[in-house]
């Protein structure tokens, strides 16, 4: 199969719909029929499969580790321990787990690589992405990766946080290497997608698509595969040291052999704090369109979110020493670090401010999508300014490693990068499978996120200023109130997952039909058929201004919306 | 160098800033001292950097309760005022307004400017410890604290235990920790023996990594207690150090007096010639093997290390020790001979030299004078094999 050609063409039309419906998931079948697809749709959804996969398996040891605090001493951990490990060890093992999983296989691959593929050829205009088998490619490096982290699992395990610092990380025995040479393997995914979209978005724009035509959802994506292909190539180089310094023991990061610890965090803060704009850029991108086509209304300041977006991705390149202000980084650097993270600070400052004014004068319609919009401002606000008490050369010597920090990158991290996810699968469901889930059930399942989020992280706020610090198995009784809330708040959130994947994987076989456009949008993948059909247009479509709602009628017939330009 | 002339040159900026602030400051006094309601969630303030740091969390809090507030209301109110039915068209289509959208740019611009400066103007109170300062040598290795005074006095870390009822954290013995004169400045030096660790005490709000292969600092100086007995607070390790991460944590005592302080000073010294096998257990507390070693017959107790009881004696086949140390070059050659004399104090003076076979990292080098190490021998034969 060739890179997909944009052609030329001036119809409008989209194809006729034949008698029964051809889409992506019908075109063809059988187990090669995905396994070898090169389809970006079918890429998208397997990828999307292994993300929630993950997910729900981050998530148990998440609640593991929320068990465990329930009360100071042993808990349950001691349950799980061999005769030959403490049940501290097999709590370091859980958190290690859960972050690395979480990090590695859910947020990163999340959105980019899940909903990116699905939706971002369709959005641009595109049949595919430039390069459909380097997409196939890099969701089996994620497979790969994927499976060195489950062979560790079943191996004893692996220890040292998701951050993996050294020297702790290269003197002990657990699994340390091959939980970093998967991560290792899915930086190669992550670089992968992140050059085809780079290349997609500059070469395969149909005329008319002009970069300010394009909805934002793409100018956070695009922001997102540049920090891809420029960030990661560094974790692997620091993964590779660190592999040979444990195996060859060269002295690079390790004071033993001649090395220094901290070169280590500097190398892995340079790929990491990007990795969080990886995680949340294409988030608020997602948010962008949600609350845009929720209230059927554009953008209000279009060009300033989708300057931000690039502002932030350039920043978060400079600020990765405010991760080791108490490291023996010297004063000065310290300064320069607290300094220009205030600088990022304003571009998400900005995108909270037009969202709201998004809002302002709309028609909404509070979906299931837009519920998780509106969580999404909320949630992102609160990450967001805690980050200035992070920011500040002093507070942040007390809060540093403790639970303030723990609570501030989960509400960035999980309530605006995964629900920023969440939104966008609840958004574009009806367009991948074709059917509708039950708004019922997503409702209820949304609230008790919601408020099991709350409940179990800003919590931890408290417990971060009260000096309770991170990755402890037992601690002080005075903390003990905190923990016990917090975990609560961890299993309202699991019955609220759970709820999700009993009404996600019930519409797929009784949902209601969808229509092309359920919820009234105007950018090019409402113009398709639900589920789309194989190679999304029959010919180029007619690129018009995406955020005009005016000519988008609501027919209650179909319960969905008409295009009067673009029927 | 070019980072102090760097730093210099921002507090020349920070001059100018600092009027303005002194301003904001007098404004704001009310609201940001200590124990108002915008320090909420904050542990007990019981150092010299608690003030600064407080009042900067509380400026913050202030900050981020003006933003967070109104964000939170239009969310909520525009998602209720401007709810329609479906297909209903929105009521406006502004697509920018530049005025508004540079205003809410520089406004917070402006206020990130202050907060970084007077976060920059306390973190530079808190680098360099004042010349008069009481210097304290801080060794950690996992997972113990180790304190060792000018007097020459050496004290292992307190990790107390729980209570029975899970209540409470309660001190095992209170001549261990770290203990501090009152009223003046005091000064940490720090070294790592094995890997990172970081030393907090939330009520100080005093937080710094200790690097192994670096030498890392900070000072303090701790608020005078109120009554007559010592004030006691937790140290804990907040950099993730390994299996008992959550177990590095040592109590603190701030003296009430001089005196005070000077009676555990020589507690902490004395030692009796006359009954060294008393003063080896009182050495093995304060040297801090008692973090790794274990002296119980049934050989309970912390186990890192090998137990000491049954020790001395052993023969070469019951006791597999080797030449080197399991992470170091590894030479392999098995010792002959028993655990005697010679090979305790080779073991103590020199850990990388011999190692045990079945222990996983070599121990840490403790300084230990002649007659300490008299006394601690003398101490490990008296549990020797029964
Ligand atoms: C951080 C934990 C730790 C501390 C603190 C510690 N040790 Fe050890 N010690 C070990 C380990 C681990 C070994 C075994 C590895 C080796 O032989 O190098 C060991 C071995 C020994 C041995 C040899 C025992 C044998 O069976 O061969 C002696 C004697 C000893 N330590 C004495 C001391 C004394 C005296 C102190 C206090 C001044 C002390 N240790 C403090 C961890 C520790
Ligand atoms: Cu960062
Ligand atoms: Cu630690």
């Amino acid at each position: 199969m060739n890179p997909p050609e944009t052609a030329a063409a001036t119809s409008t039309q989209v194809a006729e719909a034949p008698a029964v419906p051809n889409h992506y998931l019908n075109h063809s079948k059988g187990f090669l029929s995905w396994a070898l697809t090169l389809d970006h749709k079918r890429i998208g959804l397997m990828y999307l499969v292994g993300v929630l996969g993950c997910f729900a398996l981050g998530g148990i040891f998440a609640l593991l580790v929320r068990t465990e605090l329930w009360a100071p001493g042993d808990t349950i951990a001691g349950m799980f321990a061999s005769p030959g490990s403490s049940p501290q060890e097999v709590y370091n093992m859980w958190f290690t787990v859960h972050g690395a999983v979480m990090v590695f296989l859910v947020i990163i691959p999340g959105v980019p690589a899940a909903l990116g593929n699905f939706v971002l050829p369709i959005m641009l205009g595109a049949k595919d992405v430039a390069f459909p088998r380097l997409n196939l490619g890099s969701f089996y490096l994620w497979v790969i990766g994927a499976l060195f982290f489950v062979y560790t699992l079943f191996n004893g395990g692996v220890d040292g946080g998701w951050t993996f610092y050294t020297p702790y990380s290269a003197s002990q025995a657990t699994n340390v290497i091959p939980a970093l040479l998967g991560v290792f393997i899915l930086g190669f995914s992550s670089i992968f997608t992140g050059m085809n979209f780079v290349v997609t978005i500059h070469k395969l724009r149909p005329p008319g698509m002009t970069w300010f035509r394009m909805p934002l959802f793409l100018w956070g994506s695009y922001a997102t595969a540049l920090i891809q292909v420029l960030a990661t190539p560094v974790l692997g180089i620091t993964l590779l040291l660190l592999i040979m310094e444990k195996t060859l023991h060269v002295g690079i990061f390790s004071p033993e052999y001649g090395g220094d610890p901290v070169l280590y965090q500097h190398f892995f803060w340079f790929y990491s704090h990007p990795a969080v704009y990886i995680m949340i850029l294409p988030a608020m991108g997602i948010v962008s369109e949600l609350i845009s086509v929720h209230s059927h209304k554009r953008p209000f300041g279009y060009q300033f979110i989708a300057y931000s977006s690039i502002a932030i991705a350039v920043f978060g390149f400079l600020v990765w020493g405010h991760h080791m202000f108490t490291s023996t980084q010297s004063p000065a650097m310290n300064a320069i670090f607290s300094a220009i993270t205030f600088s990022v600070s304003i571009p998400s400052a900005i995108k909270v401010f037009n969202w709201l004014a998004t809002m302002w004068g709309g028609s909404i319609r509070l979906t299931v999508p837009m519920l998780y919009g509106l969580a999404f401002i909320f949630l992102f606000s609160i990450g967001g300014l805690t980050g200035l008490y992070l920011g500040t050369l002093s507070t942040d010597i007390h809060f540093h490693d403790t639970y303030f920090v723990v609570a501030h990158f989960h509400y960035v991290m999980m309530g605006s990068a995964l629900i920023g996810m969440f939104g966008g699968v609840h958004h574009w469901w009806p367009k991948m499978v074709g059917r509708h889930y039950n708004g019922t059930l997503a409702r209820i399942s949304w609230a008790l996120i919601f408020v099991g989020f709350n409940v179990t992280f800003f919590t931890q706020f408290l417990l971060g200023s009260q000096g309770m610090p991170r990755r402890y198995y037992d601690y002080l009784p005075r903390y003990e109130i905190y923990h016990k809330i917090s975990t609560v708040g961890s299993y309202m959130m699991a019955a609220g997952f759970l709820i999700m994947a009993f009404y996600l994987l019930q519409s797929i076989f009784g949902g209601r039909k969808s229509p092309a456009n359920p919820w009234g949008a105007n950018t090019l993948e409402w113009h398709c058929t639900s589920p789309p059909p194989h190679d999304n247009f029959a010919t180029a479509p007619a690129i018009e201004d995406c955020y005009d709602y005016s000519g988008i009628d609501y027919d209650a017939k179909i319960g969905g919306y008409t295009s009067r330009a673009n029927p | 160098m070019a980072g102090s002339s760097i730093t210099t040159a921002l507090g020349d900026l920070g001059g100018l800033g600092s009027a303005g602030l002194a301003w904001l400051e007098t404004r704001m006094v009310g609201l940001l001292a200590e124990g108002s309601i915008w320090t909420t969630g904050m542990p007990a303030a019981k150092s010299n950097h608690a003030g600064p740091i407080d009042s900067d969390y509380a400026f913050i809090t202030i900050i981020c309760t003006i933003f967070f507030v109104p964000i939170t209301i239009a969310l909520v109110y525009f998602a209720f005022r401007y709810k329609k039915a479906p297909g209903e068209k929105a009521e406006s289509d502004v697509s920018h307004n530049t005025p508004l959208e540079v205003t809410w740019t520089v406004i917070p611009m402006l206020i990130v400017v202050v907060m970084f400066y007077i976060g920059f103007r306390h973190a530079n109170m808190m680098y360099a410890a004042p010349a008069d300062a009481y210097t304290v040598h801080v060794t950690a290795s996992q997972w113990s604290w180790s304190f060792l005074h000018p007097s020459g006095a050496q004290m292992g870390g307190d990790i107390g235990k729980l209570s029975p009822d899970r209540k409470a954290r309660e001190t095992t013995d209170p001549d261990l920790g770290l203990h501090l004169p009152p009223g003046v400045p005091i000064r940490l030096v720090m070294n790592s023996t094995d890997v990172l660790h970081s030393f907090y005490i939330p009520e100080f709000r005093v937080k710094q990594d200790v690097v192994p292969g670096k030498t890392s600092s900070l000072w303090f100086t701790p608020d005078l207690p109120e009554g007559d007995e010592p004030d006691m607070y937790w140290l804990l390790c907040t950099e993730y150090c390994g299996k008992d991460h959550s177990n590095m944590l040592s109590a603190v005592y701030v003296h009430p007096t001089m005196e005070s302080f000077l009676q555990w000073q020589t507690r902490a010294t004395a030692l009796d010639p006359d009954n060294p096998v008393e003063s080896g257990a009182k050495l093995y507390v304060r040297k801090g093997c008692a973090t790794c070693h274990s002296v119980a017959p049934d050989g309970s107790g912390p186990n890192t290390g090998p137990t000491w009881s049954g020790l001395w004696g052993l023969s070469a086949d019951e006791h597999q020790v080797h030449e080197g140390s399991p992470t170091g070059p590894k030479r392999g050659v098995a010792m002959t001979g028993e655990a005697g004399e010679e090979y305790l104090r080779e073991s103590i003076r020199n850990p990388t030299a011999l190692w045990r076979e079945g222990y996983i990292q070599p121990m840490a080098a403790v300084k230990v004078d002649d007659t300490e190490l008299f006394f601690l021998i003398e101490y490990i034969k008296s549990l020797g094999k029964q």
